[in-house]
């Protein structure tokens, strides 16, 4: 028969430990890192990284994507570069992980992220590959609108009268024109 | 010193303008690394590699040069001007010609159907088109709307 294997599985209290009455010794440190239900004292609800609020409670790669100019592809791909534990939520890092976390977004291609992955590719004035992230993201926009602005070109002209700068049809769309970023 | 009429500068008060102008130049441009003195001695290979598709893809297949008279008349004006003045404008209607490196410095007047819109070139405008600095539309000012316009005002008689 083979349903009773020589190596009988050991006898194990099925019974949840919750359910035990308090009486149950703590759980070991092993299992905790393991069971990522359970909190641990130093856990940050928020963290404060590049200048940004960053939920906690998220998981690491989808906590990373609230700093701007980083979504879901780069973190994911900055987290497999640092070695962080993906499943881990944010709030479990380290600051060591959380410190090559931040190297790794302001020098990307040090570590081996190609530059089609990156956001600012082949820069107006450097010519650098680079990824552009929290407040450098507003201000290298603001700086590409003012380029255009100040050399009259029509695109600038548009982007300054806040019309649609793209070609489309302005004649009956559009009607509830909020503030301009890119049209 | 500084208020001096144009007519009346000698030749070494025309230097020392030169001078304070090019040192009043604080601002470096450089373009994807490059400051203006390297763009103008690049061959067109190199500037090819470092401008943006559409304008690789552009110098690419026109490197035939349908606008070669043009660019040469631009060498002419540029030639023929005095150190620290603008060249004459030259008047175009190629405004599909991209902007190069050589270009700068130049007068071009671009042609937007009705006039010739002066565009001083700097080295900003690199990669861009003669067409977008000069615009062939007046933007438009919404006067009173007329009959026919909403689809209430539609009927209204004609007295």
């Amino acid at each position: 028969r083979r349903r009773r294997s020589a190596a009988a599985p050991p006898r194990v209290c099925l019974v949840p430990q919750v359910f035990l009455g308090g009486l149950t010794a703590p759980k070991p440190a092993a299992t905790m890192a393991e069971n990522a239900l359970v909190q641990t004292d130093d856990f940050q609800h928020m963290l404060r990284v590049l200048n940004t609020n960053i939920d906690g409670r998220r998981t690491v790669v989808y906590a990373l994507t609230s700093i701007k100019g980083i979504g879901r592809r780069f973190a994911d791909l900055i987290c497999k570069k640092a070695e962080v534990e993906v499943t881990k939520r944010a709030g479990e890092l380290d600051d060591e992980e959380v410190e090559r976390l931040i190297a790794i977004i302001a020098n990307p291609r040090h570590f081996e992220i190609p530059s089609w992955f990156l956001n600012r590719q082949k820069d107006y004035k450097t010519g650098k590959d680079k990824q552009v992230y929290a407040q450098n993201v507003a201000s290298s926009l603001r700086d590409d609108l003012q380029r255009l602005k100040q050399i009259r070109s029509h695109k600038g002209i548009r982007h300054y009268w806040g019309v649609r700068v793209r070609g489309q049809h302005t004649k009956t769309t559009g009607r509830r024109r909020t503030a301009v970023g890119m049209a | 010193m500084s208020g001096v009429e144009g007519a009346d500068l000698t030749e070494e008060e025309r230097q020392r303008l030169i001078e304070l102008r090019k040192a009043r130049q604080f601002k470096k441009f450089t373009y994807r690394g490059k400051t203006v003195e390297e763009l103008m001695n690049m061959s067109n290979e190199e500037v090819l590699d470092l401008v943006k598709a559409r304008t690789r893809r552009r110098m690419l297949r026109g490197l035939k040069r349908r606008s070669q008279a043009f660019i040469r008349k631009l060498r002419q004006a540029k030639a023929e001007c005095p150190e620290g003045e603008k060249p004459r404008p030259i008047k175009t209607h190629l405004r599909n010609m991209l902007i190069i490196p050589e270009m700068i410095g130049s007068q071009l007047g671009v042609y937007n159907g009705k006039q010739f819109a002066l565009v001083e070139v700097r080295p900003e405008m690199i990669g861009h088109y003669t067409g977008e600095f000069s615009i062939s539309y007046r933007p438009v000012k919404h006067g009173r709307p007329g009959i026919g316009s909403t689809n209430s005002s539609r009927f209204i008689p004609l007295n």
